[in-house]
């Protein structure tokens, strides 16, 4: 009850869920609403917001740059959360093995991350799009990846400082099993931790898919993304800037929404954080 | 000290084993390299007489020892599109990328590190909220679309810088302020809360306690504790610069690895994908290797 | 070549002037001179003549008289300067004989032996003068005594000939139209062209970049035709007024001035000694709005290929001046016949092509600024055949009363089927703006009547790989974009039944078309040659071995204070000897 009152007092994740909630229902009722993406209009090109009935203005072919945009917040919202999903989950029972665990597991472990992390993500998507074709599935796959390894790495680090304290020493001495140990001591230590990195990661798999998308090597048409919309709508800057601008924007509100619901979180949750900005604001 | 060695000879390993992931993942990858190398008009006859020439024809373990005794000798192989020496392009290349990605982690550091200091020292006023929101918002944009816009702004309409290509210290403003605003926004954050938590720490309180002088204290004391997480950061930066490097320096037409790369992989020029990936790879790790040693080097505690 | 086309580009007043000259009120000469006069540069006004259709039968034969008379410059030429130049491709190595495409670069390096006059007909380039025997079987180059290249070679009639000869039996492009070419010899100064038979179109390939005169010396020492030859790319030896500095791909080209150039033999090239600029730089800007902002800030001197979306404000700009000529180049869709259930059939085929909005698209997409294409040629092809357009107009109810009648049947869902096949197919597109915009409004159109084009967008190296599968491996549809300075050579071996699967790439056999390309390459008087082209034109509408969709404008744009910077219509390329800069 407290916490929920706490929250109802952080503005930052008042604000996010706000902006994150009108995001969804966008993506999720908007491609109903607002009609087919595809039709087309060849007369009726590069029309600027609130013509001729395009709320959004149209794009080179005459389409309904409304429409396509609700379905680029969709395809973004699918890419980003699976990713993220994948990366959480898997990220963080390596991270924790491989921090506890420590030996010859950690060095493991430890080698595989450090490989996939001497890849920049691009260039893995890149290479992804180039083995399996371009998509949203390689944009999955590569950002899911990297994400689950850059995850592995934090929560990792956290661990091996975490079970050099008492708590953790004394669970051991306590003769507790190491799975007890990982999942009611570490675990619930780390969550904050994770809960504020996945939100930084929704974001980071929201950007990535539209950076691929720009690149070329994301959503394929007919299938709208916003990166791609934001590619088409380039040669048009200064006929129409709309055509870029708006999926620009419509990107930015959804990372800012997450970014702030994460910041909210970070806040709320992480206790040591917490206390540190209290005793700083406090003195 | 034997952990860093055993870093390296780890990070030499890793190396080898992404040579060899790159190699694989490239020759799998399907695409006809004769595409860019031959106009459409060059016959089936043609195209098999080049590839037989270049190789392709061998099977593919044979072509990467091929590949990786030529390149143990210094001989790195021709560009299959351009037939460029890739030895004399890759000088071209890396130094325009450096050019770049240098002035880029710099501006992250020398605007990140103040901004999240000042942030954290007056936590709470209106300093604070006005440079947490500007981080805030610098991490949602997404910079392909910034490149767009400053474009846009800066050359277009109002003219006062070149929109892209390389020529000079000017050109080099735009890219370099695009591709670094995700990186100062989260150098600001990291910075920030690494000092709020260090502010909060017990040896503060001593610090404190035993009477030296504020500004001693988080100058000294608190921001040597704060380095931690900002060189683990830096580590990380290397990696992410790198990968946007390659969007920003394709909409800025900036001459360097990222965009050679990107062309290359889009006409399945074999050699100059190999080297100039595995260049990446080499900078990343070694980004990766100097953010791991300096952690173990301001941790004393992993220094045994 | 219609007047209407002349009216839509340059304006009623224009368009009379043309009407006069049509009606012999006056010569080409007087045309040209009141088309300079009225402001238009040379090379705009030769596209006006060239558009009108020359009266005269002049081609195939020597005409060093032609229009060399009536470049007009205001002031004397100032020497000095570097011209900047902004390129929308990538930079293509220096070597005519293994490259895939010439850059502009080539007409600063290289010489070709002949090259095309003002008003597309053949003028004199490296040769001092050249001659057609009789019975069109022989062309004999006077090779100018004493000439030498850059790097000071010799440059003689042996080492022409040779070099001609290794292009016609190596080059790519060599194969296009070779086949009537016997061989090349040398009697004294002399290079002799034997042919197998009398063919119009023997000079026009050595008019390209591909058959550009390099020292033959040079380029066997640098290594030949060997993937790993430096030739291109480290060096390149030409007769042409600039010599290769920088060549680095991704980011520029730069030439230099050749003080020992002796002046150019080509008639119209005013200048008779070394060329004005000091250095001619190519930098890469491969987006057109990008190459456009740069040249309005003064970052650029001219530019090749703006975005269309840029081209009212660039004409609008006062200090800028933009050029603009009909390219040889189209946009074609295969339709592999290895997959005989959706295009085995005439009648599907024309109905698909029914369903085509082209005009629509050209308005749309390049913004007027190009022509559709209903057969193979663009209309701006002296040798276009206007009855293409009784073929393929957009007319959506005949698509569908076609496709009725080959027996295609709406489904459930509104998809055609027939004999249990539903419409739907692949159809791979390179991922590339135009073409990426294109694909998507015909998969659109097809869409209207029920037929599905699967779009996927793939790199240019998948793309290429996906068109020219044997069998069923090619990709049931796929775009593609040619470019050519003459369509008839390019476009018979994309519809050839030789060249299945490169780059026939609907892996068609028309024995109709085959018979026509046969005629086309036996022809030996312009007549012969213009009956058969227009065969192979009213075939191609007909049969539908691929479907034309459009050609574009090649579109140029200086800086005022750049002269004789004038890309024609038969060369789209300026010729940089007579280029200055008035600052």
């Amino acid at each position: 009850m407290n916490l929920l009152r706490r929250a109802r007092k952080n503005k930052q994740l008042v604000s996010g869920s706000i902006l994150a909630t009108v995001i969804v229902l966008l993506g999720v009722v908007g491609p109903w609403l607002l009609g087919d993406y595809t039709d087309q209009d060849l007369l009726l090109g590069h029309l600027p917001p609130m013509t001729s009935g395009y709320l959004l203005g149209s794009d080179a072919l005459g389409r309904d740059i409304a429409a396509r945009v609700v379905v680029g917040i969709r395809i973004s919202l699918i890419v980003a959360i699976s990713v993220t999903v994948i990366a959480v989950v898997v990220g963080t029972a390596i991270g924790l093995v491989a921090g506890y665990i420590k030996g010859a597991v950690d060095s493991m472990i430890s080698l595989v991350v450090d490989f996939i992390w001497g890849f920049p993500l691009i260039l893995v998507a890149v290479l992804a799009a180039a083995s399996i074709g371009s998509g949203l599935l390689p944009v999955i796959l590569a950002v899911g990846l990297v994400n689950t390894v850059a995850i592995a790495r934090v929560v990792r680090g956290e661990v091996l400082g975490l079970s050099e304290k008492e708590f953790v020493v004394a669970a051991r001495a306590g003769g507790y099993s190491t799975m007890r140990i990982l999942t009611r001591h570490l675990l619930p230590n780390i969550m904050p931790v994770v809960l504020v990195l996945s939100s930084y990661y929704v974001a980071v798999g929201i950007i990535a898919e539209a950076s691929l998308s720009f690149v070329g090597l994301g959503a394929q048409p007919p299938l709208p993304s916003l990166g791609q919309m934001v590619s088409e709508g380039r040669n048009y800057m200064r006929l129409n800037h709309w055509e870029s601008t708006v999926p620009g924007i419509v990107i930015f509100v959804m990372v800012l929404s997450v970014s702030l619901i994460g910041d909210g979180l970070r806040d709320l949750l992480d206790p040591r954080l917490r206390t540190a900005v209290e005793r700083a604001s406090s003195k | 000290m034997k952990i860093i060695f055993s870093r390296i000879v780890s990070t030499l390993l890793l190396l080898l084993a992404s040579s060899l992931a790159v190699f694989a993942a490239i020759r799998f990858s399907g695409g006809d390299v004769t595409a860019a190398r031959m106009p459409a008009s060059a016959s089936a006859a043609d195209r098999e007489l080049f590839r037989k020439q270049i190789g392709l024809d061998q099977p593919i373990l044979k072509q990467y020892i091929t590949y990786m005794g030529n390149f143990v000798t210094g001989d790195l192989g021709n560009s299959l599109t351009s037939n460029a020496r890739i030895s004399s392009l890759a000088v071209e290349k890396i130094r325009n990328s450096l050019i770049l990605g240098g002035s880029s982690l710099l501006i992250v550091f020398l605007v990140g590190v103040p901004l999240g200091m000042i942030a954290a020292l007056r936590r709470n006023t209106w300093v604070d909220t006005g440079i947490t929101s500007f981080s805030v918002a610098g991490m949602a944009v997404p910079n392909f679309w910034l490149a767009l816009i400053a474009i846009h702004l800066f050359a277009s309409t109002l003219h006062w810088l070149p929109s892209g290509g390389q020529g000079g210290f000017k050109s080099v403003i735009l890219p370099a302020l695009v591709l670094s605003a995700e990186g100062i926004a989260l150098t600001v954050r990291i910075t920030r809360s690494a000092m709020l938590e260090n502010i909060g720490q017990d040896f503060v309180r001593t610090l404190r306690a035993s009477g030296f002088s504020e500004r001693r204290i988080y100058f000294k004391h608190v921001l040597r504790s704060s380095l931690l997480p900002i060189i683990s950061l830096a580590g990380l930066r290397v990696g992410q610069v790198v990968g946007y490097a390659l969007v920003v320096e394709t909409i800025f037409g900036w001459p360097g690895v990222g965009q050679i790369l990107v062309n290359a992989v889009l006409r399945r020029d074999y050699p100059v994908i190999q080297f100039f990936s595995l260049l990446l790879v080499v900078v990343v790790t070694l980004g990766n290797l100097l953010a791991s040693i300096g952690y173990t080097l301001a941790n004393p505690r992993l220094r045994k | 070549m219609s007047n209407s086309w002349i009216e839509d580009q340059y304006g009623a007043d224009v368009a009379q002037l043309a009407a006069d000259y049509k009606s012999k009120k006056f010569g080409r000469r007087a045309f040209l001179g009141k088309l300079t006069a009225v402001g238009f540069s040379v090379g705009a006004a030769a596209t006006i003549l060239a558009a009108c259709g020359s009266n005269s039968s002049d081609s195939g034969t020597a005409d060093t008289t032609a229009s060399g008379d009536t470049v007009a410059t205001d002031s004397a030429p100032k020497v000095g300067g570097m011209l900047r130049e902004g390129y929308p491709r990538d930079v293509s190595k220096h070597d005519p004989i293994t490259t895939n495409w010439y850059d502009p670069a080539f007409s600063a390096i290289y010489e070709t032996i002949v090259t095309d006059g003002l008003d597309g007909d053949t003028v004199p380039q490296f040769a001092a003068a050249y001659e057609v025997s009789a019975d069109g079987l022989t062309y004999t180059f006077d090779i100018p005594e004493g000439r030498v290249s850059h790097s000071g070679g010799v440059m003689g009639a042996n080492q022409v000939a040779e070099l001609l000869q290794i292009i016609k039996d190596t080059s790519f492009i060599g194969g296009v139209s070779t086949v009537p070419m016997e061989g090349y010899s040398v009697e004294g100064n002399k290079v002799i062209l034997k042919m197998k038979n009398a063919w119009l179109g023997a000079l026009n390939p050595h008019k390209t970049g591909y058959w550009a005169l390099a020292n033959v010396d040079t380029w066997k020492a640098a290594g030949g035709s060997d993937p790993k030859s430096t030739y291109g790319t480290d060096t390149a030896d030409g007769t042409g007024p600039f010599t290769h500095e920088e060549w680095v791909p991704g980011s520029h080209t730069l030439v230099k001035r050749w003080d020992a150039y002796p002046g150019s033999n080509t008639p119209y090239v005013t200048n008779t000694g070394a060329a004005y600029l000091d250095a001619v730089r190519w930098s890469v800007i491969t987006e057109g709005g990008q190459r456009a902002t740069m040249l309005e800030n003064g970052e650029l001197d001219t530019l090749l290929g703006p975005s269309y979306a840029d081209l009212e404000r660039l004409k609008s700009n006062s200090d800028l001046t933009v050029i603009q000529h009909p390219e040889w180049s189209g946009y074609q869709l295969s339709m592999n016949r290895d997959y005989p259930e959706f295009f085995g059939d005439k009648l599907t085929r024309q109905g698909l092509s029914h369903a085509l909005n082209r005009q629509g698209m050209v308005d749309a997409i390049l913004f007027g600024n190009g022509d559709v294409t209903y057969g193979p040629f663009p209309k701006t092809d002296r040798q276009y055949e206007p009855k293409v357009e009784s073929y393929n107009q957009f007319d959506v109810a005949l698509a569908k009363s076609n496709l009725a009648e080959a027996g295609w049947v709406a489904g459930s869902d509104g998809v055609l089927e027939r004999d249990g096949v539903r419409f739907e197919f692949e159809y791979v597109v390179e991922d590339e703006t135009t073409q990426k915009l294109v694909s998507e409004a015909v998969a659109q159109q097809f869409k209207e009547v029920g037929v599905i084009a699967k779009l996927r967008v793939v790199d240019r190296a998948v793309a290429f790989e996906n068109q020219s599968g044997v069998g069923r491996e090619a990709a049931p549809m796929a775009l593609f974009f040619w470019l050519w300075p003459v369509p008839l050579d390019i476009l018979v071996i994309f519809g050839s039944s030789e060249t299945i699967p490169v780059p026939n790439f609907s892996h068609a056999v028309e024995p109709s078309i085959d018979a026509a390309i046969t005629q086309w390459r036996l022809a030996g008087t312009p007549e012969a040659g213009i009956a058969a082209s227009s065969n192979f034109q009213l075939e191609w509408a007909d049969t539908l071995p691929y479907l034309p969709l459009m050609n574009q404008y090649a579109t140029f744009v200086h800086h005022n204070y750049v002269k004789n910077w004038a890309p024609f219509v038969w060369n789209l390329y300026p010729l940089y000897n007579d280029v200055w800069l008035d600052q």
